[in-house]
């Protein structure tokens, strides 16, 4: 139990944040459309963070349940793939 | 009176991170300014706590609207934090020359460190353990996105240029 005060400051400071995080989705798809092969990789990796965060917090202010399954395997697959990836790029010699 | 198992984190972590605070003073390090937040913080969490409860709210709701307003200053630093990073990576074009790409991995890692530790941290405060838990698992796995994207980098588009 807590009061409306606290509630409203929480929601929005979670906005906020969120707002934040669009702002860095934006910069960190601009980062993944102009680098080359490991830049855009990295541009994407980092953006599939951002996308799972502001999914998750969707899920602690408005209670929406899937947004959380989707976050989860946003962050763990995000961040899995994008260390696989490197280390084919790498093997490879891509770029 | 029963206090629920998440909060106990709470205190656990203060404990151990006052305690690593106090031992690099006592060894003449010097203080990062996080830390100081971090005492500002918990005095701003206490002294919530006491007007809350000297209006005659329970005890265990006056320590729950503490830490959930403390959660609301995290959000709002992480949102700070995050948006320098942005506006970062909007200004180092490929301008700068080839060693940029190490400028925006250090960039894009800010990032990722700022959404984990704010999961972390949120995830405690409000007592949502899996929020938490979520932000670790990912807080261990960014170390090895930094270093893979970097060998990656160094080894296809750098090591042939070296004398």
């Amino acid at each position: 139990m807590t009061t409306p005060f606290v509630d409203l400051t929480f929601l929005v400071s979670g906005l906020a944040f969120i707002l934040s995080l669009c702002v860095a989705g934006a910069a960190t798809l601009r980062l993944a459309l102009r680098g080359g092969a490991v830049t855009s990789l990295m541009g994407i990796g980092c953006f599939t963070t951002v996308a799972g965060t502001g999914l998750y917090f969707l899920e602690v202010l408005f209670h929406i349940h899937f947004a959380r399954d989707t976050a989860i395997a946003l962050l763990l697959i995000g961040a899995i793939g994008t260390i696989v990836f490197a280390r084919i790029v790498r093997v490879g010699g891509g770029e | 009176m029963m206090v629920p198992a998440s909060y106990m984190l709470v205190p656990i972590f203060v404990v151990v991170v006052v305690a690593l605070s106090l031992y690099s003073v006592k060894r003449g390090k010097p203080t990062p300014s996080p830390v100081k937040s971090l005492f500002i913080l918990i005095a701003f969490a206490i002294v919530v706590t006491l007007i809350y409860a000297s209006r005659g709210l329970p005890l265990e709701a006056s320590i729950g609207a503490a830490l959930k307003l403390v959660s609301s200053a995290i959000l709002l630093i992480g949102a700070v934090f995050i948006v320098c990073a942005s506006i970062g990576l909007f200004r180092f074009g490929d301008e700068w020359g080839v060693n940029i790409f190490y400028v925006r991995n250090h960039i894009t890692g800010i990032i990722d460190d700022t959404c984990a530790l704010v999961m972390i941290f949120v995830g405690l405060l409000i007592g949502r353990v899996d929020v938490a838990a979520v932000g670790l698992i990912f807080f261990a796995l960014i170390p090895f996105i930094g270093n893979a994207l970097a060998n990656a980098y160094y080894y296809t588009k750098q090591r042939g240029e070296r004398p």
